[in-house]
């Protein structure tokens, strides 16, 4: 019971069982609960979230094809550790696919775009003020796929969400500890890539887009050691 | 949304709940108020083109289950309406602080604004939504916008604080349910209250992991003026409420200070506040959502008199004429009235003796008696009805009328029916050893074989000069008293949680740590009788 209503909730079962294993274990995955390297117990995966061996599977492969797990020796299943070299390359490939997909969506982003984007932006500036951290890595990764994904640019809506699962890999245990990192400075900065986008603002928008980029990456080489060059 | 973002608060047990899906049909919207601060806003279109535009705007989260806003956006949408759900300012996905009520009116309006901008709107919009929602439309028709030609507020009130303190009583259980649902932040919350925690203020902050909560200190501490219409507004107003509804009397006093305005219309149902059916007690009730069928068969219900309200007023397409006053009369069923109380009804006065083993009302003045119990703070009479799903599985009360600091009066069983249809009133001489009191009245249906179910239940605050006179306004009652069962009415110091209990001490109730049982009585009879007042229709006392 919950609210004003005393029938149960409806919608607590609608996705199917294998959608809402890949949701779970991808957010375990890019959250570090599930450390990268480490070996997928399906047994006990399968467990924890309550469904069986089938959707389980089904999940596995989407992962799998996803690029954020990997086949290891004896049929098993590891998740994806992000190399230094791999890094710099998924960097150099994700700055190219944001400038292209910007400059197209000033273009072609109409209001009801724009205005998704500017409801992310609410729920990411909540996320930075709470100190929910994965919540606001989560948040800020949507919001650049779908200025992608906004133009119909299928391929590189793909590419991006995959590109963007690596760093967020190659990140874990970085971001938090960096003291010059701010999300609210973030979140500033995609606001006026929006409003930018809004006055269909190409130039504009790709070189403040640039400039945000440019952040995550100087706190990639700035690090020490984070987790990815230790693992590698 | 994932299971791994659903948190527990730190230190309290309530449990955040998960926003609902938007579903792919909805355009999704971030509306700008004068302010600045965006509202998270879902259109729903019918199609290409201009169209009348429904709006509703909750705390509830607008794609949730609770309220099941896309559902009815969709059954809407499929007879010929925009819909437009919003999420009010500070909850779930829209931006700023939650200030409840206050906000509303000036919210209201932008939305309208926005509303009237867009290329499907054809310029005529109506408000709906249930409780919050229901005010929320209220306070947007309090502002005038021309846009605006018609409301369907259900189960609410415009004037909120009236209906939270009936009587000068904290109406404690629904507004600590609402508190811990709604006042913390954006998010909703789920969770049991436990009632025996005192200070009573205490009580949602506990379950929350919280030292105070401002939204709810600020919600008592200054009261939210009543919403009115502006004096040429031309608004059309479907009141809806239902006769289990805990805000019954708040909407029933609306309507009856603008019945005489043209436009105005009401539809009283024999529901609760969620708009469940009165239903035999003892049967189960019955969930509507298992199947496609139930559920479109409960969403033609619910909403099949909006529709036709909406379509009359915002459309030229339909040119039957509404009945100004809908009522269904419990256990008798839907009647046409031309006016309520119904021209036919007459007052009747039922006079409360406490002579003999059992309490009656009897039709003419008795002889002094009186009646004394203790009220101890400590072990309240419990109230055992929920106030939101009254109807879903009302409690038999009988064992209420065992306690001795309950006082039952009945009324002599009849063969014929007794039909209550209009104001219904408690007038007492009260005397306590305390400084001031609380008295609860509850009027309850009898059964033949012993069960007593909640017709109504009301309460006042009462204070020193002993003995005083005061008076308890049940507000309209409409009940049926079938033959062979009998009408009651029970008195007593408190309903918990349903209402705050009184302290026993000169403290306010809400902040009382200290409390002390004291003793009450209630003359019956004599030269300053307490009685029971009522509308009934003639079929009945009568006869």
């Amino acid at each position: 019971m919950r609210g004003f209503s005393p029938w149960a909730d409806p919608t607590a079962s609608r996705a199917s069982a294998s959608v809402r294993a890949y949701d779970e274990i991808r957010r375990m995955i890019l959250h570090g609960e599930l450390a990268p390297g480490s070996l997928i117990a399906e047994e006990q995966l399968a467990a924890e979230l309550g469904i069986s061996r089938t959707p389980l599977r089904e999940a596995l492969h989407a992962l799998l094809r996803e690029g954020l797990v990997r086949e290891a020796p004896r049929r098993q299943l590891t998740v994806t550790t992000v190399t230094r070299d791999r890094l710099t390359e998924v960097l150099d490939l994700r700055d190219t696919l944001e400038q292209f997909a910007t400059r197209r969506a000033a273009a072609t982003l109409d209001i009801e775009g724009i205005d998704v984007l500017r409801l992310n932006l609410i729920q990411q500036r909540r996320a930075a003020r709470a100190g929910q951290t994965e919540r606001y890595l989560d948040l800020d990764d949507e919001f650049h796929v779908r200025i992608a994904a906004h133009n119909n640019l299928g391929l590189t809506t793909e590419f991006l969400a995959q590109l963007r699962s690596y760093i967020r890999i190659a990140l874990l245990g970085a971001a938090p500890a960096d003291q010059e990192w701010d999300p609210l400075t973030a979140a500033d900065q995609h606001e006026a890539i929006l409003d930018a986008l809004e006055q269909s603002n190409a130039d504009g928008a790709a070189a403040l887009m640039a400039a945000h980029l440019a952040n995550t990456r100087r706190i990639l080489e700035t690090t020490e050691q984070p987790r990815v060059w230790q693992r590698a | 949304m994932h299971a791994g973002q659903a948190s527990t608060v730190a230190s309290g047990w309530a449990q955040r709940r998960e926003l609902g899906r938007v579903p792919d049909e909805a355009r999704q919207h971030a509306v700008a108020m004068r302010d600045g601060v965006r509202l998270a806003t879902d259109v729903y279109l019918p199609g290409r083109g201009r169209w009348p535009v429904l709006v509703c705007r909750t705390p509830y989260d607008k794609v949730g289950a609770e309220c099941f806003l896309p559902d009815v956006a969709a059954w809407l949408s499929d007879r010929g309406f925009a819909v437009v759900l919003q999420d009010v300012r500070g909850k779930a996905r829209s931006d700023g602080q939650f200030d409840p009520h206050r906000q509303e009116i000036a919210d209201g309006h932008d939305t309208l604004d926005w509303i009237a901008a867009q290329p499907w709107c054809s310029g005529r919009i109506g408000a709906f939504g249930d409780s919050y929602s229901g005010y929320a439309a209220w306070a947007a028709a309090a502002t005038g916008h021309r846009n605006l030609a018609a409301i369907a507020p259900r189960v609410c009130s415009p004037d909120i604080d009236g209906t939270r303190h009936r009587g000068g009583v904290l109406e404690l259980e629904r507004f600590c349910l609402w508190a811990l649902e709604t006042a913390l932040d954006e998010s909703l919350y789920d969770g049991a209250l436990d009632w025996s925690i005192r200070p009573l203020a205490r009580i949602v902050p506990a379950a929350l992991g919280v030292d105070a909560i401002p939204v709810v200190d600020r919600s008592l501490a200054s009261p939210v003026a009543p919403l009115t219409l502006p004096a040429r507004s031309r608004v059309s107003v479907l009141h809806m409420g239902g006769w289990w509804d805990i805000m019954r009397t708040g909407q029933m006093d609306a309507w009856r200070t603008m019945r005489r305005r043209r436009g105005h219309y009401l539809v009283m149902d024999a529901v609760d506040h969620a708009w469940l059916p009165l239903a035999d007690p003892g049967s189960s009730p019955r969930d509507p959502r298992p199947t496609a069928r139930s559920w479109d068969r409960f969403l033609d219900r619910y909403l099949g008199g909006l529709d036709q309200f909406f379509s009359s007023v915002l459309t030229d397409r339909t040119s039957h004429s509404l009945a100004r006053i809908r009522i269904n009369h419990p256990w008798i069923g839907w009647r046409e009235e031309p006016r309520w109380p119904p021209p036919d009804t007459r007052r009747k006065v039922g006079y409360l003796d406490a002579r003999g083993a059992q309490g009656r009302l009897s039709a003419t003045p008795a002889p002094h008696s009186r009646v004394a119990w203790s009220h101890d703070p400590s072990d309240p009479v419990p109230s055992l009805v929920n106030p939101f799903w009254t109807l879903a599985l009302p409690p038999d009360l009988a064992c209420l009328a065992e306690r001795d600091d309950v006082q039952s009066f009945a009324l002599p069983e009849q063969d014929w029916p007794l039909d209550l249809a209009g104001p219904a009133a408690i007038s007492a001489s009260i005397t306590s050893s305390a400084p001031s009191t609380h008295v609860i009245a509850t009027l309850v249906d009898v059964y033949p074989d012993g069960r007593r179910m909640l017709i109504a239940t009301a309460a006042t605050a009462a204070h020193r000069p002993w003995p005083r006179r005061i008076s308890i306004d049940l507000g309209d009652v409409c009940c049926r008293i079938r033959p062979g069962h009998r009408l009651a009415v029970h008195i007593a110091s408190s309903s918990y949680p349903a209402f705050a209990v009184h302290p026993g001490t000169d403290a306010p109730p809400w902040t009382a740590t200290r409390t002390q049982p004291s003793q009450q009585s209630l003359q019956c009879g004599g030269d300053d009788p307490s009685l029971l007042m009522l509308t009934t229709r003639p079929s009945g006392l009568e006869r």
